[in-house]
């Protein structure tokens, strides 16, 4: 058994120094190789470090700055979306869940579907009213004013308005306008407002279609008596979301409880399906790569004929050879590779601390949900990930120019 | 004197379209330790065909190849493989030493493949080094050796790890009179003082001066067999 064991180890440490030296031979084209893998892993790891960025900023301004992790609404809301169509017992239901452990921050709104006026033009908006500290709280609401101030305690009819919306109203902070919606009764009311600030988002649709106001003023103007439309929540774990929203549907099955997954399906998807995509992208990179290798090993073989024929003629083993060639490719792409990814981190690292400036592109990314300042962000398991990605694609590489090695005649080869 | 190579009724037959060519017929050898063989005849009388055949490097289509007790015409290729790191050693006309080693590594890595301890070796290493007049090259590469030097360090490599016969296939093809006599000077000395068998295939009459048996092939058979 020790034996066998030896017989296979024989030679194993010429092979490996055979193999590295091997690499070296060709310094040029060796170098020319890594250099590509190099460079494409810190390309790779770059973009797909932008990608995670964009995605985790993506995720974070949806959840942290809108959605929260679950709301709930009454059903008729979701289907009419008209006066009256409050949330049953709304306060005591705030109170109830303020109580619960796993509820970090809570926002109760009132919610109503409007015109907005000015001098100038009308256009509909939903208008939120909200209590400002619970707001500032669950979605920083006062870190997104690019204008003006926040609501002051001042009894004037205060109201923020999306940047956009301001700009196609052609309204600024300080303004005037009319606000317009159906009351309990259905009927219309409305009533002036003054700009207190313009908030922008990173949700330009959002931004265009939606005002704040001071709950207990929109309240009032609905003439009901503290309605909750909408009962934002955030827990502490957004791990417990999914089982928090099965327990509270289930206890209130009358009423609508939607996790963030719901609420913005394809924020979902793509926290699904975003490490994939961005695996696929540096897999195209890593396979594109695999061809230089390949072509690469084949010349090394070919160039080498005689002498892994005069190898096999002296007694080197197919399996050895194999070996020889495999460790050769896999040293030299691993070497890269692992460079590559060092640079490529290093690089990561520097940008996730100064941030990447795209302000040029801000307006283009709000639409989609952006911030103008990216900071990239890898996973921790990129790096073992790609590393085995590596080792896989550079071994099937290898493959092809080691089973040619391996079919060289020992005495057709040594006299070619 | 059991031989250290025996041939028996070995045939060689090569297809070439519709036509069968025979490279070798009916060869019946026994060549016994210790002797200087070179294998003569014109170019296609089959020297290189049976020096395959002695060496493990291509298989008879019928007869038998005994070395040492083991009939190698059955071995299969990774069997054939092990048997030639193990009983034989080679020496080529190109040389073919490995250009990213050194001397002493070109040498050496037969016994590393054979698994001998590292200690044991080197200093095998050394000693063939020495008996081929390089004792003071082992670091150097083959492109620092001149093709002399480079066709002794084949020989050390050939040598080291003591194999049952070295196959030398137009060793001093390549080299110019002066350092083809040195080479052979050292290969006869070996030959003599270790008792090591050689088997050259050559048309060089330098090389057949110092053999202690001439075989002639014509045709692929043996013309001659003449013992001096």
């Amino acid at each position: 058994m020790n034996k066998q064991a030896n017989k296979r180890t024989a030679g194993l440490g010429f092979i490996l120094r055979l193999s590295w030296r091997n690499i070296w031979r060709n310094r040029g084209r060796s170098l020319s190789l890594m250099t590509a893998i190099f460079l494409g892993l810190v390309g790779g790891t770059f973009a797909m470090a932008m990608i995670t960025g964009f995605m985790g900023q993506r995720f974070y301004n949806a959840i942290e700055k809108q959605y929260s992790h679950l709301q709930l609404h009454s059903k008729t809301w979701l289907d009419e979306g008209q006066a009256g169509m409050m949330l049953p017992h709304g306060t005591q239901l705030e109170d109830s869940l303020r109580q619960l452990p796993a509820v970090k921050l809570l926002s109760a709104r009132s919610l109503a579907q409007g015109l907005v006026a000015s001098p100038t033009l009308t256009q509909g908006a939903e208008v939120r009213g909200v209590n400002p500290e619970a707001e500032n709280q669950l979605v920083a609401l006062s870190q997104q004013l690019i204008a003006g101030h926040y609501f002051s305690d001042s009894a004037e009819n205060q109201l923020l308005l999306g940047a956009k919306l301001a700009k196609k109203l052609k309204l600024e902070v300080g303004s005037r306008l009319v606000l317009s919606f159906p009351n309990a009764e259905q009927e219309i009311v409305s009533a002036a407002f003054r700009v207190q600030g313009l908030f922008r988002t990173a949700n330009a649709g959002f931004d265009q279609s939606t005002v704040y106001v001071q709950k207990h003023q929109l309240d009032a103007l609905l003439r009901e008596a503290q309605p909750v439309y909408e009962l934002a929540i955030r827990l502490h774990e957004l791990d417990s979301v999914p089982a928090f929203t099965a327990q509270l549907q289930a206890a209130y099955p009358q009423l609508s409880v939607r996790s963030w997954r719901e609420l913005a399906p394809e924020l979902a998807y793509m926290q699904d399906s975003g490490s994939v995509v961005s695996y696929i992208f540096v897999f195209i990179i890593l396979l594109g790569l695999s061809f230089g290798i390949l072509n690469s090993m084949l010349m090394a073989v070919y160039e080498r004929m005689r002498e892994i024929g005069m190898l096999k003629a002296l007694g080197m083993t197919k399996s050895r050879i194999f070996i020889m060639i495999m460790v050769e490719t896999l040293c030299m792409a691993l070497l890269a590779a692992l460079a590559g990814l060092a640079a490529g981190g290093v690089l990561v690292a520097i940008t996730s601390r100064t941030g990447i400036n795209l302000g040029a592109y801000a307006d283009a990314l709000a639409e989609f949900g952006y911030d103008a300042e990216l900071y990239p962000e890898l996973s921790a398991s990129y790096a073992l990930n790609i590393t085995l990605l590596v080792i896989v694609l550079s071994l099937l590489a290898a493959l092809y120019p080691a089973l040619k090695a391996l079919k060289l005649n020992a005495a057709d080869a040594i006299r070619s | 004197m059991t031989p250290v190579l025996q041939t028996q009724n070995l045939h060689k037959t090569y297809s070439e379209g519709p036509v069968a060519v025979h490279a070798l017929r009916n060869i019946n050898l026994e060549i016994h330790p210790g002797e200087f063989t070179v294998i003569v005849g014109p170019s296609g009388s089959g020297k290189t065909t049976l020096l395959n055949m002695l060496g493990g490097l291509d298989t008879p289509s019928t007869g038998k190849v005994w070395v040492a007790g083991t009939d190698i015409s059955e071995l299969n290729e990774n069997q054939l493989i092990d048997f030639r790191l193990h009983h034989i050693g080679f020496v080529f006309q190109a040389y073919n030493l490995i250009p990213v080693l050194t001397a002493e590594e070109n040498v050496s890595f037969i016994m590393d493949l054979q698994g001998r301890p590292a200690a044991e070796i080197k200093a095998r290493a050394a000693e063939v080094l020495a008996e081929v007049g390089l004792a003071d090259r082992g670091k150097n590469r083959p492109a620092e050796l001149s093709g002399g030097q480079q066709q002794r360090v084949a020989v050390a490599r050939a040598l080291a790890s003591r194999p049952q016969y070295v196959l030398a296939d137009e060793p001093t093809a390549n080299l110019d009179s002066q350092t083809a006599f040195n080479l052979l000077d050292t290969m006869k000395r070996l030959n003599e003082d270790e008792k090591m068998t050689f088997l050259f295939s050559t048309h060089d009459q330098r090389v057949i001066d110092r053999a202690t048996r001439v075989i002639t092939l014509v045709d692929g058979e043996i013309a001659s067999d003449e013992r001096r």
